[in-house]
C-alpha cells in the first residue's frame, strides 16, 4: 500500500523541481512590477476612453493581478487540466468583456443605486481568497482530497441537467468571466465609480469596455498560456507552477484583507 | 539525462515567453514615464506642521502612500491631508482600522481625516481596502 502510493506520487513530486523556480520567478516578477511603481504610468486626472484603456492596461499588472489574474490563471489551468485548453478560456474572456460592457452601461444608468457595501466587499474578498487557495491546492495535484474541489456545478443541480460536461465547460467559464466585474480591485472600482457619475448607458458601457480591453493582453496571456502544452509532463509542471502562484495570491489576499479589519498587522505590502 | 533537462526547460516556455513579453513592454513604459516623473523620495518621514492646536500630516496617495512612515506629536489632535492626483488604484480606497475609518478618495483632490489625540507610542496604521498598500504614523 505504501509503496503503491509512492509509485503514484513519485514522478509528480519531481515536477516541483521545475515548477517551484518558475512560480518563484513569476512571483518575483510580480513584486518587482509593484516596486517599479507601474501606477505612475497614469498621468491623466480625468477619465476618458483612452484613459480607461490605459488604466486597464496598468491594472492588469498591478496588485489587482493578485485577484483577477489569480482567478484567470486558476480557471485557465483548471479547465486545461480537464483537457479543454481553448474554448473555456475564450468563454471566460468573452464573459468578462461582455459583462463589463453591459454592466458598465447598467450602472451608468442606475447611478448610485449600485454600490457594494464594505461588508459585502469584505465577504467577496474573503471568498475570492479562499477560492484561490482551493484552486491552487487543486492544481498542485498532490492531495487526493483536493480532487473533489473542482470548478463544477453543485451535484444537486448537476444531476438534473442532462449534459453536465457541456454546462460545466460552457456556462461556468462564462459566468466566472462575468464575476470578475465584481471582484475587489481598486482600478475596477475607480472605473465603476466614475461610470456611476456618467448617468448614461453608452458612456458607462464604453468606459468599462475600454477598461476591460486594456486588461485583455495580460489576462489573455494567463488564459492561453497553457494552450501550447502537449506533453503530460510539461502540463504537470505548468499546472504546479500555476498552483503555487495562485496559492501565493490567495495567501496575499487573505492576510491583506484580515489586516484591513485590524485583526492582524499587515504583512505583505508594496 | 541531457534530453530530459531540455524537455523540462521547454515546458515552462509559454509562461516564461509571455512573462518576458509583458516584462519588456512594461519596463519600457516605466522607463519612459520615469523621465517626466517628479523625484519623490519615499519612506522619508516628513516633519509635521503645527497650525493652531492641530498638527497637519500630509500624505500623497498614488500607487501607495508617501511617506509610508511619519512621526507625529502625541496628545495633540491631528488632521491627515490625503492628496490624490489621478489616483485610480487601490490606494484611493483608504481604511484606518483603529479609527474605524473607511472612505473612497476622489481620483484627484484632497481629503482631510480628523485624528483625535493619540497616546505616546501609538502607531496608527492605514491601508487601502485590499490591504496592498499601507502607511504608518507614529505618535511620540
Amino acid at each position: 500500500m505504501l509503496s503503491l502510493e509512492k509509485e503514484i506520487l513519485g514522478p509528480k513530486w519531481s515536477q516541483f523541481k521545475v515548477a517551484f523556480p518558475v512560480a518563484a520567478g513569476f512571483i518575483a516578477f510580480f513584486i518587482f512590477l509593484q516596486k517599479l511603481g507601474v501606477v505612475n504610468l497614469i498621468t491623466a486626472s480625468e477619465v476618458s476612453y483612452p484613459t480607461a484603456f490605459i488604466v486597464g492596461l496598468v491594472a492588469s499588472v498591478s496588485t489587482c493581478m493578485a485577484v483577477v489574474g489569480g482567478l484567470t490563471l486558476s480557471v485557465a489551468a483548471n479547465f486545461a487540466k480537464q483537457g479543454d485548453r481553448i474554448r473555456p478560456q475564450i468563454l471566460f474572456q468573452a464573459g468578462r468583456i461582455i459583462s463589463f460592457f453591459v454592466l458598465g452601461g447598467v450602472i451608468g444608468i442606475l447611478g448610485s443605486m449600485f454600490r457594494l457595501g464594505t461588508t459585502t466587499t469584505f465577504m467577496v474578498s474573503i471568498i475570492v481568497a479562499i477560492v484561490l487557495l482551493i484552486l491552487g491546492i487543486n492544481l498542485l495535484d498532490v492531495f487526493p482530497w483536493a480532487k473533489r474541489l473542482q470548478l463544477t456545478m453543485p451535484g444537486s443541480i448537476g444531476r438534473r441537467i442532462h449534459d453536465l460536461k457541456t454546462i460545466n465547460h460552457t456556462f461556468m467559464p462564462f459566468l466566472l468571466g462575468v464575476v470578475t466585474f465584481f471582484l475587489p480591485c481598486g482600478f475596477t472600482q475607480s472605473m465603476q465609480i466614475y461610470t456611476l457619475t456618467t448617468g448614461s448607458f453608452w458612456q458607462g458601457a464604453f468606459t468599462m469596455l475600454y477598461f476591460s480591453l486594456g486588461t485583455f493582453p495580460v489576462l489573455a496571456a494567463l488564459s492561453f498560456g497553457f494552450a501550447g502544452l502537449k506533453d503530460k509532463e510539461h502540463m504537470g509542471i505548468a499546472f504546479k507552477a500555476a498552483g503555487l502562484v495562485v496559492i501565493f495570491f490567495g495567501i496575499l489576499n487573505l492576510t491583506n484583507i484580515l489586516a484591513t479589519t485590524g485583526l492582524i498587522p499587515s504583512l505583505f505590502n508594496f | 539525462m541531457k534530453k530530459d533537462t531540455k524537455k523540462k526547460n521547454t515546458s515552462a516556455e509559454p509562461i516564461i515567453r509571455s512573462a518576458i513579453v509583458i516584462g519588456i513592454f512594461i519596463l519600457g513604459a516605466v522607463l519612459l514615464s520615469r523621465v517626466n516623473r517628479p523625484s519623490a523620495s519615499q519612506n522619508s518621514p516628513t516633519p509635521e506642521v503645527i497650525t493652531g492646536e492641530k498638527q497637519v500630516i500630509d500624505i500623497s496617495v498614488k500607487g501607495g502612500y508617501t511617506p509610508r512612515q511619519t512621526t507625529a506629536k502625541a496628545n495633540v489632535p491631528s488632521v491627515l491631508k490625503m492628496k490624490t492626483q489621478g489616483t485610480f488604484d487601490c490606494s484611493s480606497s483608504v481604511v484606518i482600522p483603529a479609527l474605524n475609518y473607511r472612505a473612497r478618495l476622489p481620483s484627484t483632490g484632497t481629503t482631510e481625516i480628523e485624528v483625535p489625540a493619540q497616546k505616546p507610542g501609538t502607531v496608527l496604521s492605514g491601508m487601502c481596502s485590499m490591504g496592498m498598500y499601507s502607511f504608518k504614523i507614529r505618535f511620540d
